[in-house]
């Protein structure tokens, strides 16, 4: 009779929290999505000629095909992080030839 | 057998008073047992509705002097706060799932576009690679007296993907 004396529903049981899902902004520093510059290439003029030996050749070569793969990756990365592709007008460069 | 119905009436004829009183006691003890059980009843469901209420976040009983508008304005009944409360919240869960599926989905729209870029891209680098590093071999085994000219710095330029000086 009195409400005091009435039964006490226990904590309801298997109820988990609802998913929320919130918008974040959340960019890479400007300086981690420069696009990388472009050193000066070897020269081509037929004047220029070197003895190089085989395996110091194998190791330029190396070096080159390195450095390309990376910059590739990196120009990649930048495309996919900012949607922009570097060498368009609207990317965040500082020199690109 | 009529005589014991005779015997029986004339019986009741002779306490009508006694049965009388019997009749209404009996009557208002049955209306107290259901009185008890309905305000047992009613205490449980109050104890409830009142746990209810804290756990929404309000109370049952108005707080004092709050005024309502529901077309005119005036002062808040009893549970009323309490069920605005739970209403506006179940509301905010409902919006906010539809909410959220809706954001998850344009994220994930926007990772499949993205990936799909990527693909290209990767594509037109990997055969630029290729061809570049053919062109390589081809040069470097044509080498004499470890002699490099021209050419075979065209083709490191190639390999290296920069794009040669101007000549």
């Amino acid at each position: 009779m009195l409400p005091g004396c009435a039964a006490h529903r226990a904590e309801p049981l298997g109820l988990s929290a609802p998913v929320v899902a919130v918008e974040t902004d959340i960019e890479p520093p400007a300086e981690l999505t420069r696009c990388p510059g472009r050193p000066e290439p070897f020269p081509e003029d037929a004047a220029t000629w070197a003895v190089i030996p085989p395996a110091v050749r194998a190791a330029i070569v190396g070096l080159a095909a390195g450095y390309a793969a990376s910059t590739s990756q990196l120009e990649r990365l930048i495309a996919f992080e900012t949607g922009e592709q570097c060498g368009s007008p609207q990317s965040n460069t500082l020199r690109r030839e | 057998m009529r005589k014991i119905f005779t015997g029986i009436f004339g019986w009741i004829t002779g306490a009508r008073d006694w049965l009388t009183l019997l009749a209404v006691a009996g009557v208002a003890a049955w209306l107290y047992a259901q009185y008890a059980t309905v305000a047992r009843d009613r205490g449980q469901l109050q104890a409830l509705a009142t746990e209810a209420c804290a756990a929404a976040g309000s109370q049952l009983l108005p707080s004092g002097g709050k005024l309502q508008v529901d077309g005119k304005v005036r002062a808040a009944r009893r549970g009323e706060e309490c069920l605005i409360e739970i209403r506006a919240i179940a509301a905010f869960k409902r919006e906010t799932d539809a909410e959220s599926a809706q954001l998850l989905g344009e994220a994930l729209q926007d990772h499949n576009r993205k990936t799909e870029a990527d693909a290209a891209l990767a594509r037109r680098s990997a055969d630029r690679a290729q061809a570049a590093a053919a062109k390589m071999e081809g040069v470097d085994a044509a080498i004499q007296n470890d002699r490099v000219g021209a050419d075979w710095f065209g083709a490191v330029n190639d390999v290296a993907g920069l794009r040669r000086s101007p000549r």
